[in-house]
């Protein structure tokens, strides 16, 4: 990251922990929560730490290029740093992408009414391995009828992808 | 797995007489969650609805689908409801309104909601913004050749694949909707594909 992109970073840090910056508002769990929330060359970014501590989660910094967040005690995904989705600041605290915090914090986007609604999942919508759990892919049948995988829990399914090509 | 949807599988579905759910995946969305980029592949999912392994063969189908050891568990709820996840990325734009992640997030939703022409003008959105990936340039082109748009469609999917030049599920793709002759006449013709491989690598 440039070094002049950092300091607009610390310019904005700054207003927003001054009061007058654009803060998120959440409820997680039943419990409501806000935080600061950076605006850093069109891009939306919250303070790690204060994310974790709404929404339960432990970081931890692995190594110089990699952060954990671990939302509970047997999950922790990993981060890069230098992607772009973490900005360290100068202060040592980091800040993540807004639009990269489902993935990180395992947590999904829902509106209800008036209120933003941060939903624990255990699933990653964006890629998934061998152990993890799938999230609820809805599909259409031939006939356009959606299908939703979560309506095959219980049972065990064979998935297999093909196209006419 | 394919942006020509329902119809150009339909044959297939009739012609093998399968019984089981058939699925049509316009964009992509199970290329972009198991990170394949070839077809066919086989996935075993659990009774908790895990991702257990990739199969590479009928009989390791069979043997684990007739192993009970897993146990089976209770259905879980419904998942989240779509609408929801957009009406949250709607207010995420207006509170970050330069954020082109968050409009490709936003035209995501749009999409797997059945917002069509509001999914599009985020994923315009998206890539004025910046925010350009295999999967935005994808589903925007699922969308146009569902609108009957194709050579806007094959555009943005020639984007994907600059993108990510490795896949396949994309490059067969657009094989099918420029060379509809070599796929759905007669067969698929093998031997033109690895010329036309080699065709678009001496071009590269």
């Amino acid at each position: 990251m440039a070094v002049t992109a950092l300091g607009f970073l610390i310019a904005a840090l700054g207003t927003s922990l001054s009061g007058s910056g654009a803060r998120l508002s959440f409820v997680h769990r039943g419990v409501a929560h806000t935080i600061p929330m950076l605006v850093h060359d069109g891009s939306a970014y919250v303070p790690l730490t204060e994310l974790a501590q709404s929404v339960g989660a432990t970081i931890k910094d692995i190594s110089p290029t990699q952060i954990g967040v671990c939302p509970t005690d047997d999950l922790c995904i990993f981060v890069e740093k230098d992607d772009g989705d973490i900005h360290r600041l100068p202060s040592g605290a980091l800040a993540i992408r807004l639009a990269a915090v489902p993935d990180a914090f395992r947590v999904a986007f829902a509106q209800r009414g008036d209120t933003l609604v941060l939903n624990p999942s255990r699933a990653s919508d964006l890629r998934i391995a061998p152990g993890d759990l799938l999230p609820d892919v809805i599909l259409p049948n031939l006939d356009g009828t959606p299908y939703s995988f979560a309506s095959a829990r219980g049972r065990k399914m064979v998935l297999f992808t093909w196209a006419s090509w | 797995m394919d942006v020509q949807g329902a119809e150009a599988a339909r044959p297939y579905v009739e012609a093998a007489g399968s019984t089981h759910p058939s699925l049509v995946d316009s964009a992509n969305r199970l290329g972009a969650l198991f990170g394949f980029i070839v077809v066919p592949n086989t996935f075993l999912i659990d009774e908790a609805g895990r991702f257990v392994a990739q199969a590479r063969d009928r009989e390791e189908v069979e043997k684990w689908a007739a192993d009970a050891s897993t146990g089976s568990v209770e259905p879980e709820k419904p998942g989240p409801d779509p609408s929801e996840a957009m009406r949250a990325y709607e207010a995420l734009v207006r509170l970050a309104p330069n954020d082109g992640r968050l409009w490709a997030e936003l035209a995501e939703s749009r999409r797997r909601s059945g917002e069509s022409s509001a999914a599009m003008a985020a994923y315009e959105r998206a890539l004025e913004l910046g925010a350009e990936s295999a999967s935005v340039h994808f589903g925007l082109g699922a969308l146009l050749m569902a609108q009957g748009r194709k050579n806007e469609a094959v555009d943005h999917l020639r984007r994907a694949l600059r993108l990510e030049p490795n896949n396949y599920v994309i490059r067969k793709q657009i094989w099918a909707l420029e060379h509809p002759d070599r796929f759905y006449e007669g067969g698929i013709d093998w031997d033109w594909q690895r010329e036309q491989l080699e065709r678009e690598r001496a071009a590269q």
